[in-house]
């Protein structure tokens, strides 16, 4: 048997990607073909044979040797190219909308809340790959039953977070914009005033007549610096704002709530190094001409290079294992 | 902090570390502070290749006794399978030139081919760091290796390429190969199994760092007191020294800053005895003068905090011991002469290829033969 036979018998559908396999349908003949799954079987079938077979209500799937009625409404545009992810996508959007407790609802028990999580990845699985699927259906099932009311709470506050989200971003947004036209703004009032300054001083040489030049130079430039434009200050006042944003100031204010409370700071060898060292790096002491010599080039130094650091590493190694008898500890 | 007077040191001790853990409540289980000592215990040097003499020579003892069964082996069934050819002579000459070698005419060959390496690397222009891995790692191999499974020759330059990568002083194979007269395939046919039998651990400390760090710190605690243009000329000499004693075993049996301050001491012994006088004998007089007023309840106290420090007290004397000992073994190493290895090698050549004795005696009773009776005596000999 040749390779090609084994494929062609396989994938005896999905061998033109372009084409519905129900009406021979080919996308080179009609542009705007458009093919929808439905969630039971995931089989392709194009929009117009949808219309056609399943406008007078639920019917079997019209792929051969597929028994599952399916219903019109139930059928959605492909977003992923592999159906096996399409499944599973769908498996989690579902399930997510039952399980939907955040780690703030385990009062920031990481302990607890990893384990719900595996127990979601679990059921999902189970769906994904039909383990159990009666079983792991009716857990679902109940679980949305019993927690009918937190659930419900749940989804009013993801509602609420992604609109606080929305509107701290739109805030954002407008603030930049304000920022932008004000800039502009000073700008352009600072090249009118170059340009009426320039102007100014000639006025004043051409009347003043043979008074010292310099200082009537001198006079203009300081009344325009006194000029500051009502821009400017609106541009501070707004960047004030910025800082004391309250969308920001919550964010902010929450990672670093969130920072303290996990960080326990990792140490590779279950302690943290020891404090009191056997020896104390004073630079000022040391003649040491072949490090000095090499902080003096450019290449050295460029590249990050410190006396300080070259010492510290000499010194601990100087004093690393000093105290090992191996004559008495590797018996 | 009060206490039952009754309790025994053990038990203080073991309620002070309690305490240290109750200080430091949301730290992890077993938390203890790493001293200096302690991280170098983690090394793999430490870890894999560092051992006490005993161990050491057991582990060569293991290493031939290992090699010596398989050429006996080989020999035997060499005999066996020609026992019709062989000649009463011939089966002479084989007993007396191609027995197995000894423990200790191995570590000859390994010390003169470590030398080798040495002088190889040097020629090659390589830095201070990559010439020592490279002994470093030469010497490893055959501590687990016997020089009659592998040839010594035949690892020179894989263990000068390795090292050269492991110090991050990258040459490409071919150049590599090319600047030392050697073929690319002979350089890399060992390389895998000479990483297998560092056991993968490619990280060295050898002790020029530890010079460095001594050069600075003696100038540091006598300050004032050396002079500097002495100390750079004692660095220069400490560092070659440094070279030769990764020559011998002492790197199995000390730790990299004894090894500076044995060859330091060698070359004046008064400055480090000074040295470690103020560094670590201070502390010392201090502790004693505490201990005398040990009956006011306030230095009590002091004297349990220093107990709870977790660093490690370094003991004046028993360093000196230490170091003693190691100068001891660095005068004691001797050099291998070009006579005794090439011997040694014949040795080892023969004993693995019994044939070629016997075409080369062969030859030789042919040329005596033709010739005058005299030299076949010779060769008996």
């Amino acid at each position: 048997m040749s390779a090609q036979t084994i494929s062609g018998g396989l994938d005896e559908y999905d061998d033109n990607k372009d084409m519905c396999p129900i009406c021979k349908t080919d996308r080179y003949l009609s542009p705007d073909l458009k093919f929808l799954v439905n969630p039971e079987c995931y089989h392709k079938i194009c929009e117009n044979c949808v219309d056609r077979i399943f406008s007078l209500g639920p019917a079997q799937c019209p792929y051969k040797g597929c028994d599952k009625i399916l219903r019109k409404n139930k059928f959605k545009t492909q977003v992923f190219d592999d159906v096996a992810v399409e499944k599973e996508v769908d498996i989690r959007k579902r399930v997510f909308n039952v399980f939907n407790k955040t780690i703030a609802d385990f009062n920031g028990n990481l302990q607890d809340y990893n384990k719900y999580l595996e127990d979601i990845e679990e059921i999902v699985y189970n769906l994904d790959h039909g383990v159990d699927t009666e079983q792991t259906e009716e857990k679902l099932r109940t679980y949305e039953e019993l927690n009918k009311q937190l659930i419900l709470n749940n989804i009013e506050r993801n509602k609420k977070d992604i609109e606080n989200f929305s509107q701290s971003q739109q805030f954002e947004k407008d603030m930049k914009l304000k920022k932008k036209l004000l800039e502009k703004q000073i700008e352009e009032e600072d090249r009118f005033n170059k340009e009426w300054a320039k102007k100014e001083i000639v006025n004043r040489l051409m009347t003043s007549s043979g008074g010292d030049t310099s200082d009537v130079i001198e006079g203009v430039k300081n009344t325009v610096k006194l000029k500051k434009s009502s821009a400017r200050r609106k541009l501070e006042e707004l960047n004030r704002v910025l800082k004391n944003n309250p969308y920001f100031a919550a964010n902010n204010v929450g990672q670093n709530n969130n920072n303290r409370k996990s960080t326990i700071p990792y140490t590779p060898f279950n302690g943290d190094r020891d404090l009191n060292q056997r020896f104390e790096v004073d630079e000022t002491k040391y003649n040491d001409p072949l490090v000095q010599e090499l902080e003096k080039r450019k290449d050295y130094i460029a590249s990050g290079f410190r006396t300080d650091f070259v010492y510290e590493r000499v010194l601990t190694e100087a004093f690393m294992g000093l105290g090992c008898v191996i004559s008495e500890e590797r018996v | 902090m009060s206490r039952e007077v009754s309790k025994t040191p053990e038990s203080v001790k073991l309620e002070s570390s309690e305490d240290l853990q109750k200080e430091d409540s949301n730290k992890p289980p077993n938390y203890k502070r790493i001293s200096d000592d302690d991280l170098y215990r983690h090394s793999s040097q430490y870890r894999m290749w560092s051992f006490t003499e005993n161990n050491l020579r057991e582990r060569r003892k293991q290493t031939n006794d290992r090699a010596v069964s398989m050429i006996n082996q080989q020999l035997g069934k060499f005999m066996e399978e020609n026992k019709s050819t062989l000649t009463e002579e011939e089966t002479n000459t084989l007993n007396v030139k191609a027995s197995p070698l000894s423990m200790e005419e191995e570590l000859q060959l390994i010390n003169f081919y470590s030398k080798k390496v040495q002088v190889i690397a040097q020629h090659l222009n390589l830095p201070t760091e990559v010439i020592a891995t490279s002994i470093t790692f030469f010497r490893r191999f055959f501590l687990d290796n016997s020089v009659m499974e592998y040839d010594p020759k035949n690892l020179v330059h894989t263990t000068i390429f390795l090292a050269c990568k492991s110090e991050n002083y990258f040459i490409s194979v071919d150049s590599f190969a090319k600047k030392a007269k050697s073929t690319r395939d002979a350089i890399l046919k060992y390389e895998f199994k000479l990483v297998e039998s560092l056991k993968f651990s490619l990280l060295n400390h050898h002790p020029y760092k530890p010079l460095h760090g001594f050069f600075l710190d003696i100038q540091t605690v006598l300050h004032g007191k050396v002079d500097l243009k002495y100390m750079g000329q004692i660095y220069d000499r400490c560092k070659k020294k440094i070279t030769d004693s990764l020559l011998t075993d002492i790197v199995y049996l000390f730790t990299p800053p004894q090894i500076t301050l044995a060859i330091i001491s060698l070359e004046d012994e008064q400055l480090i005895s000074r040295y470690l006088g103020l560094k670590f004998g201070k502390e010392d007089a201090t502790e004693a003068s505490k201990g005398e007023s040990d009956t006011s309840i306030e230095n009590k106290e002091e004297d349990e905090e220093k107990e709870a420090k977790p660093s490690e007290e370094i003991e004046l004397n028993k360093l000196l011991a230490i170091l003693a000992d190691c100068k001891d073994k660095l005068e004691k190493s001797l050099s291998v002469t070009t006579d005794e290895a090439k011997r040694v090698a014949a040795k080892n050549y023969y004993c693995q290829n019994p044939s070629i004795l016997l075409q080369k005696l062969k030859r030789k009773l042919e040329a005596s033969n033709a010739e005058s009776p005299n030299k076949k005596q010779k060769v008996e000999e």
